[in-house]
């Protein structure tokens, strides 16, 4: 991908929680940062290379730094995959690799906060950017060689919700449900021919494609985590994400990924900590 | 103990059932399955059906009604063959799983590829031939002329990634004082078309346009692009060679060095002499992958040219048509590249 696609793509996510945490700099504000390392387990169907499905696990580390203010709360969550994928006949695989980028704002549907033994609702908006790119491998004879490229990006205006619940103290539950509204998709032209760089004899893979509405592209997310305080403002996180995508054009892409992660969470200058 | 196993059985359960649930079902490595994957990935991406004198709707129903579930590997490889072959073009190949069997619609008379043979051409025409470009180049002086002789055997990639194709740059060098050169593309089967587009960039003396390429929009027969100008460019960062230049070819000339050929046809100074190219010049960047293992590669472009005509299929006719017999190789005689000798020397 072109580095300054990249920093363009990097730079769009960064900027908006950036400004909302400037303006957000109020007392009873919380701030956290949680780090994890993950599986996820994939299984994909890309037209525009194959009929046959490929599924295959591999690592998954992710990262998510929320913001609690007072009028909203903001999350920024980034995550990265690479795995080996494998088909039925054991003379082809696919090498994926993944990135995704989500900058999420969320308004409680009531007063109340998720530190008083109840759950808390609220819904939202976000932007995101998910890309995947995979080689499908083949094996003709004695090594392995690239047959066809092929990828699925999308960058998405999102209707967001949340539920939250806490307890004792510093036990927290939090599920989150994304569904893009307006994407901009890119995926190969039609003919692999159309992407292909003759000069370089691969691919040039597109950040950026059509702009669709839902259901043209179509990916559900849904997240659930669970997060417990052990010590000051360190505490241990887990949790499982799940993510279906669906696109028809130019060719059918549908893929769906499990993600179970695991991690630490620190919360920083959160002087409530602890006073529920 | 058990509570795990099951636990994990029904993990695995739900996950394979979760699949088939969200994305499909697989298609099944039957031949019938495989028999359908292999007609309908062609039916909706193969680019040279308007160039192609088949039906191939009804080309489904006559072999797909001889599959069942008692038809042998053996038996589907045929089958697929015979549906294969009436799209007559040198680009598609399909290869079973372990590539121990490989087919490709559209394959010259084996005698063809045996009526050129290098060392013949080395052993009596040239003095102090050379072999260069990882092995893909052979050239040397033609005795008792001031006339260049260079034979690309393949525009394919090194085995060590070198980039071979450079070296080019430095025979056209060495024969800047020759009269004349013949380039000799028998039996190069092509290869990276970066390579065959800087080789013929060293003969050139003006932007050419060589053939128009339309990129497949859809899966309909006639879902094509506009026309995209393949255009090479002469070199500026080295010499060129632009005096006379005559270019072999034969039937085992196919895909880069037909493109190549096309290049040198736009020129004035340079002549075409042989037998018509194979006819497969689209470019082939898709592989297709049978439940089954095996392999398809095909061309997912149309080609054409200035007039709105194909070459695909048809190949690149020869100004001047030539050709060696076997009793003239094994005479060891080459009265392609005698003639091209004789051409270059009128005046």
């Amino acid at each position: 991908m072109n580095i300054k696609i990249l920093l363009l793509f990097l730079a769009y996510n960064a900027f908006i929680p950036l400004l909302s945490n400037i303006t957000a700099a109020q007392d009873g504000t919380k701030n956290s940062l949680a780090i994890n390392v993950g599986l996820g387990n994939l299984h994909i169907l890309d037209e525009h290379a194959t009929p046959v499905i490929f599924r295959g696990t591999g690592i998954a580390p992710s990262a998510e730094y929320v913001h609690d203010g007072r009028s909203g709360w903001h999350s920024l969550e980034g995550s990265f995959c690479f795995m080996n994928l494998s088909a039925a006949s054991d003379n082809y695989k696919t090498e994926i690799l993944a990135g995704h980028l989500r900058y999420g704002y969320f308004r409680p549907l009531f007063n109340g906060s998720s530190a008083d033994n109840r759950p808390v609702f609220a819904a939202g908006a976000s932007v995101s950017s998910h890309f995947m790119k995979y080689d499908y491998l083949i094996l003709p004879a004695t090594s392995w060689i690239k047959g066809i490229e092929s990828w699925y990006g999308s960058h998405s205006l999102e209707l967001a919700a949340q539920a939250r619940y806490g307890w004792g103290k510093g036990n927290k539950v939090r599920m989150l449900f994304y569904l893009p509204l307006l994407s901009n998709v890119s995926r190969p032209a039609y003919s692999s021919s159309g992407d292909y760089n003759y000069e370089k004899n691969d691919w040039d893979v597109k950040a950026f494609g059509k702009t669709m509405i839902i259901p043209k592209n179509l990916m559900f997310n849904a997240i659930f985590s669970y997060q417990r305080i052990l010590k000051k403002n360190l505490g241990i996180t887990a949790g499982y994400e799940f993510c279906f995508a669906q696109c028809r054009k130019p060719d059918l892409v549908r893929w769906y990924m499990n993600s179970f992660r695991a991690g630490i969470i620190y919360n920083f200058n959160n002087k409530q900590d602890g006073e529920e | 103990m058990v509570k795990n196993s099951l636990l994990a059985a029904l993990a695995v359960l739900l996950l394979a059932g979760c699949e088939r649930m969200l994305i499909g079902p697989d298609p099944e490595d039957t031949a019938g399955s495989n028999f359908d994957v292999l007609w309908k990935t062609l039916d909706e991406k193969y680019g040279l059906f308007p160039v192609t004198d088949v039906d191939w709707n009804s080309l489904y129903g006559l072999y797909r009604g001889q599959l069942d579930e008692s038809t042998t590997d053996n038996e589907l490889w045929n089958i697929c063959c015979q549906l294969l072959a009436p799209l007559e073009n040198g680009h598609i190949t399909l290869q079973n799983k372990g590539a121990t069997k490989y087919f490709t619609p559209e394959f010259p008379d084996v005698e063809i590829f045996n009526g050129f043979n290098i060392d013949v051409v080395r052993s009596r025409y040239l003095s102090g031939p050379v072999k260069t470009g990882e092995g893909n180049i052979t050239y040397g002086r033609i005795n008792e002329t001031n006339l260049g002789y260079i034979c690309i055997h393949s525009f394919g990639g090194a085995s060590n990634g070198r980039d071979w194709v450079r070296d080019m740059a430095d025979v056209v060098t060495e024969f800047s004082g020759c009269d004349g050169i013949i380039i000799d593309v028998r039996n190069n089967g092509g290869g990276f078309t970066r390579n065959d587009l800087y080789a013929a960039s060293l003969f050139i003396d003006r932007d050419i346009t060589y053939y128009y390429s339309r990129l497949k929009t859809g899966p309909g027969h006639s879902d094509f692009g506009d026309r995209i100008a393949k255009i090479v460019n002469p070199r500026s960062d080295v010499p060129g060679f632009t005096k006379k230049n005559v270019v072999l070819t034969n039937r085992f000339t196919a895909s880069g060095a037909e493109a190549f050929t096309l290049i040198c046809k736009n020129l004035p100074y340079s002549t075409q002499i042989g037998d018509t190219t194979i006819g497969a010049i689209g470019e082939v960047t898709h592989v297709a992958q049978m439940p089954n293992g095996w392999i398809l590669k095909y061309p997912c472009t149309l080609t054409v040219l200035a007039d709105g005509t194909s070459p695909e299929n048809i190949g690149i006719a020869p100004d001047i048509l030539i050709n060696n017999t076997m009793r003239d190789v094994n005479a060891g005689r080459d009265r392609v590249v005698e003639y091209a000798i004789q051409y270059l020397q009128q005046p």
